[in-house]
């Protein structure tokens, strides 16, 4: 969708706008309005098109990564929230406790799967100018999970050292 | 170019200018969310816990203590910020692509409100320790 998006936005830059034409509508000038009013025709489609094929639902399961994503940063801000009231008091944050360990867990499996495609495509979706051509995207991808690999143990370290 | 083409060229460019902040802030998150979050749900949700590796005692006691950090503090709101962006942008499509194609201006609002509300919520929590 946002590859649709980026189509339409390159028609700006022209003086005359390049809209792929609709099937029987080549030549139609007046389609250009219609577009700008970003109102554009919608076919109809069943709620569960992702399930039809395998790529489609691996569309949809990096999509819904997100979810667990929040839920569990908010987990996060919620014990957070309460280590004011809780400081002094020798209470134990449910942090510790073996169903947070099995929420995490689940979590985590979809905050990986999220990396792994996030920095997968990162190298098509970050250019790079170099001299005339850009990075090759293979190069970026390499760096971005060389980065990723970094940053954890930066922030494993910093945790254990911190938190200890 | 006549007014009316001006016009749509117009609407586009605003259209272009607020997808281009969301999209912008959905990168910046994702990139938080991919590089950062596996690692803290590791450390501080997994082998803290279990006590694998001494990362986080399960006392509020020594979260505060660590929390008097600043960098800790301003790390943790990044941690939490950023990502809530990333997957306003993504529920927003979500949604859309799950079959709500009514109140798509409702959607968009709900998603990135949220956002706005949870990072607002965040520095609260993270200055009022």
């Amino acid at each position: 969708m946002q590859r649709a998006a980026s189509k339409i936005e390159m028609t700006t830059d022209t003086a005359v706008p390049q809209i792929t034409p609709a099937p029987g509508a080549a030549g139609d000038s007046s389609l250009i309005t219609h577009h700008s009013s970003l109102s554009a025709y919608r076919a109809p489609l069943s709620n569960t098109w992702w399930l039809r094929n395998r790529r489609y639902t691996r569309f949809m399961l990096r999509e819904f990564t997100a979810v667990p994503i929040t839920l569990w940063l908010l987990s996060l801000l919620i014990v957070l929230a309460r280590v004011r009231s809780g400081a002094g008091s020798g209470a134990e944050s449910p942090l510790g406790s073996p169903a947070y360990v099995v929420f995490s867990v689940i979590c985590l499996i979809f905050a990986l799967y999220h990396s792994w495609t996030w920095l997968g495509i990162s190298g098509l979706i970050l250019r790079i100018p170099l001299g005339e051509r850009d990075l090759p995207p293979r190069l970026v991808t390499a760096a971005n999970y060389a980065l990723w690999g970094v940053a954890s143990v930066v922030i494993g370290g910093a945790l254990i050292l911190l938190w200890r | 170019m006549t007014s009316v083409q001006a016009e749509g060229t117009r609407a586009l460019r605003k259209a272009d200018m607020s997808h281009a902040i969301w999209w912008g802030l959905f990168a910046v998150g994702g990139m938080v969310a991919a590089v950062l979050v596996p690692i803290h749900i590791l450390a501080q949700g997994i082998l803290g816990p279990l006590g694998i590796v001494p990362v986080v005692s399960s006392s509020y006691d020594t979260l505060a203590a660590a929390l008097a950090n600043p960098l800790v503090r301003l790390y943790l709101f990044v941690l939490i910020s950023a990502p809530l962006f990333h997957a306003a942008h993504r529920t927003r499509f979500l949604l859309i692509d799950l079959g709500l194609h009514g109140g798509r201006t409702l959607i968009a609002v709900l998603c990135y409100g949220g956002a706005i509300l949870g990072t607002l919520v965040t520095a609260y929590i993270l200055a009022t320790i």
